[in-house]
């Protein structure tokens, strides 16, 4: 049946009815296909945020859990002696002993001293490095007859802080890119501001690229795509990123 | 080995088909952006065209078809003639007049259709697919294609001289 014709093409067709068939192949139905196009290139990278995001919230929360219950450093001031090697902790936290007469828990727990009762009843010094420890603060030396030595009292340090908040801020981040593009993207400003070269700095930068795409900056998020493939071309993030950037 | 053909790289080049594709089949114009979108959007998660057998168009239109279909049974409201828009209008008044009336003849002759044989009469008589092209995208056989649009045209044609007597 390869023999048969629209009527369009069929002169054995009635005329009025060819007419109107080929009136109606020749108006076809007004369809704006960039706009259609970017709608649907919007559409594709939110669904992939979107699908992303449980696991993304499920890792967000994991690390925020993480860094809340990771072992803090005790804010009790610590004797520290900078001139002590710093490999064990146990003893950089130790005053030198004095060379005559060495008395109570200093001595018994000296590297060298073999009385591992006494060593309780020192403070642990945390798994910071001393000399990652920010803060100094001057305390009396248990040196009798030297001059108080500088020692440091090891707080919470602010980059703990910093990253607790950075976080918190980026787990509110990606609940907010799931429904809300715009108000992430200013959010995303911000956070990327506060936290220049934090530890989701790089995500941030993603996630800046997918929100451009997501409210219709394409120019934008392309530009920007391509900047961030060229300084993370291994990242987690890239093939994602690379998706936008490719038309 | 060809490559896949991705869900935006199709919408380039058949967006505009589906579009009236999908109209043709009575959806109403406020409606079509949308499913086009979801056509699209089907073929998207489908990891888009793997060249094969089909033609990206009659795969395309398979899938549109199966949009519609849903669409219909969402008993949307259905199409109005009267509003019916074509995509040229660099023309007289009088042939806009003219060509709006065609449209609207014919949407009306269609509406008189049976679902599938609608299906088949538009995608011969107006989108041009060749019967096997079609029988490929509504997954039947050939025969039934040339039954189908048999019976099409013999409902069509009375449809539309009833049409003309009228005016």
């Amino acid at each position: 049946m390869s023999e048969l014709l629209p009527w369009r093409e069929d002169p054995d067709a009635p005329e009025l009815l060819r007419r109107d068939l080929q009136r109606v192949v020749d108006h076809p139905l007004a369809f704006d296909v960039p706009a259609g196009l970017a709608t649907l290139h919007g559409s594709i990278v939110f669904g992939r945020v979107f699908r992303l995001w449980p696991w993304l919230a499920f890792v967000g929360i994991g690390l925020g859990l993480g860094v809340a219950l990771w072992p803090r450093p005790s804010i009790t001031p610590m004797h520290v002696d900078r001139g002590v090697e710093p490999a064990s902790a146990t003893t950089a936290a130790l005053p030198e002993p004095s060379g005559a007469a060495p008395t109570g828990p200093a001595s018994a727990t000296h590297e060298a001293s073999p009385t591992p009762a006494a060593a309780p009843a020192l403070p642990i010094q945390p798994s910071l490095e001393p000399d990652a420890a920010p803060a100094h603060v001057p305390v009396a030396s248990p040196r009798d007859g030297e001059p108080p030595a500088t020692t440091e009292r090891v707080d919470e340090p602010d980059s703990t802080r910093g990253t607790q908040d950075e976080t918190a801020h980026m787990a509110l981040l990606r609940s907010t890119a799931a429904h809300d593009p715009r108000a992430a993207l200013r959010m995303e400003r911000e956070d990327s501001r506060l936290f220049r070269g934090g530890l989701f700095d790089e995500e941030r930068q993603a996630l800046r690229v997918l929100l451009l795409a997501q409210v219709g900056q394409l120019d934008s998020a392309r530009r920007l795509g391509v900047r961030f493939l060229h300084a993370h071309p291994e990242s987690a993030f890239a093939p994602r990123v690379r998706q936008v950037v490719t038309p | 080995m060809e490559r896949t053909i991705h869900a935006e790289e199709l919408f380039r080049a058949h967006a505009a088909f589906t579009a009236s594709f999908l109209h043709r089949l009575g959806v109403p114009e406020r409606d079509v952006p949308d499913l086009v979108q979801e056509v699209f959007l089907v073929i998207h998660r489908k990891g888009g065209f793997r060249p094969g057998a089909a033609q990206p168009r009659t795969y395309v239109a398979a899938i549109a078809f199966r949009v519609a279909s849903a669409h219909r049974r969402r008993k949307r409201p259905l199409l109005d003639p009267a509003k019916l828009e074509g995509g040229v209008t660099h023309e007289t008044p009088h042939t806009q007049l003219e060509t709006r009336e065609a449209l609207a003849r014919v949407q009306r002759c269609l509406d008189e259709l049976d679902w599938e044989h609608r299906a088949v009469f538009v995608l011969f008589e107006i989108e041009g697919l060749k019967a096997a092209e079609i029988a490929e995208t509504l997954e039947i056989p050939e025969g039934t294609v040339h039954s189908r649009l048999h019976h099409a045209r013999r409902r069509f044609r009375a449809q539309h001289a009833q049409e003309l007597s009228h005016e």
